[in-house]
């Protein structure tokens, strides 16, 4: 398949930027989610949220 | 016996505006490329609406969570 025939009807160019746009947004995101909590494992707020979510009030105590 | 005609007999298809069925065949495979190109362009601008994010786009395998949101409710603030 040529690169080029994606320019020969205009149906098939319009389409192709439409459908385009509509799959890279989801893929993007999707795939920029996914490396930055892999990169980020451990770290994030839905990994830690045990930590300082269980103690409650005698954490905080602590901490004063 | 030679039989001659006056002129030539001319046959024409019927047609409604200059629209006969031979140009509307001929068509198809534009008016398919176009349907496509009308359903992409109708998904990409109903994105953001939730009855079309919520009975499709969420329901597309791998990148189906980039129309859902689901936050612990202990984390949405009041």
């Amino acid at each position: 398949m040529q690169i080029s025939s994606l320019f020969k009807r205009n149906s098939v160019y319009v389409a192709t930027i439409l459908v385009g746009a509509f799959s890279f947004q989801a893929f993007f995101d999707v795939g920029v989610n996914r490396w930055y909590e892999y990169h980020n494992r451990g770290k994030l707020w839905k990994d830690v949220k045990g930590k300082f979510l269980e103690g409650g009030d005698e954490d905080e105590d602590d901490d004063e | 016996m030679v039989s001659y005609i006056r002129a030539p007999v001319y046959k024409s298809v019927k047609s409604i505006a200059g629209i006969n069925l031979p140009v509307l065949k001929a068509y198809i495979p534009n008016f398919v490329l176009w349907g496509g190109a009308v359903g992409a362009g109708i998904a990409t601008f109903t994105d953001g609406v939730p009855l079309f994010k919520d009975t499709f786009y969420s329901k597309i395998p791998v990148v189906g969570t980039h129309w859902t949101h689901n936050p612990d409710p202990e984390d949405v603030p009041i």
